[in-house]
């Protein structure tokens, strides 16, 4: 899995590349949770590159989400693909995450 | 004494008998890294054959539950796990086999979707294997879990 980071202004947009299984979760949190122990942080994560999400990712992003909201953040997703997207409705993580088509709207949402 | 059980069905002979053609088999140990491997080439087996790709990445997301259940709770002292895909004119058929405790995923247990931030999710990869499988079978042979599973080629 690749990630990379942008800055813009408070909010810190996470690109992802590849698969969140249970050989990337790991690393996918480890790197979310770091950003995530600012004060208030607002992060954005873009699963446009995100073809393949097992429960090994989803359990990451359930700690990250708990971590981010522990802080008085926001943690915002953007650009997930239908084969993603049918993993979180089955699994319910639809209703908890705060979902954005685009990267534009995310941002609009968080800024 | 009981008389001696046959070993799992790994040669094919039953799909062969049900018309279904064995096409992908394959051997690793239950590690993450050989099980991401072993998923993709799982897709880019059943892209060859014209599966339609959300089919595909069922059954791929099937068997990562799977193995990653078997790589979780037995590790490395499950052996070498087998696996093996079919392909049909209407589905797609797929093999387990492992050396690991007796678990049969097909149960239902505490299998929680994620309703909130308190909330943590529980059973979520046996959740979405019974939620994108049909005649998901487990039985015990042996000292060997072999649980089956079928998805539909054109996903609904």
């Amino acid at each position: 899995m690749e990630l990379t980071e942008e800055v813009h202004g408070r909010v810190v947009v996470v690109t992802a590349r590849g698969r969140l299984d249970g050989s990337t979760s790991e690393a996918f949190g480890a790197r979310l949770v770091k950003l995530a122990s600012t004060s208030e942080p607002r992060l954005i994560v873009d699963f446009a590159g995100i073809d393949f999400v097992s429960s090994a990712g989803l359990r990451v992003v359930f700690s990250v989400l708990k971590r981010v909201k522990a802080a008085n953040g926001r943690l915002a997703f953007c650009a997930v693909q239908p084969p993603v997207r049918e993993v979180l409705d089955i699994t319910g993580f639809t209703g908890m995450l705060d979902l954005h088509a685009e990267r534009a709207q995310a941002m609009a949402a968080l800024a | 004494m009981s008389p001696p059980r046959s070993p799992p069905d790994l040669a094919g002979a039953a799909d062969a008998r049900a018309g279904m053609m064995t096409d992908f088999v394959a051997e690793i140990a239950p590690q993450t890294d050989a099980i991401a491997a072993l998923t993709e080439r799982v897709m880019a087996h059943l892209a060859d054959c014209g599966v339609d790709s959300r089919a595909a990445h069922h059954v791929a997301l099937v068997l990562d539950e799977l193995l990653t259940n078997v790589a979780m709770h037995d590790g490395l002292s499950a052996g070498p796990v087998a696996i093996r895909v079919g392909v049909s004119a209407a589905r797609v058929s797929g093999e387990v086999v492992d050396g690991g405790k007796p678990f049969d995923p097909s149960l239902e247990r505490q299998s929680i979707a994620a309703e909130g931030v308190e909330r943590p999710p529980g059973g979520l990869g046996l959740l979405l294997v019974r939620r994108l499988t049909e005649g998901l079978v487990y039985e015990r042979v042996g000292a060997r879990n072999r649980t089956t599973f079928s998805i539909c080629r054109a996903a609904d």
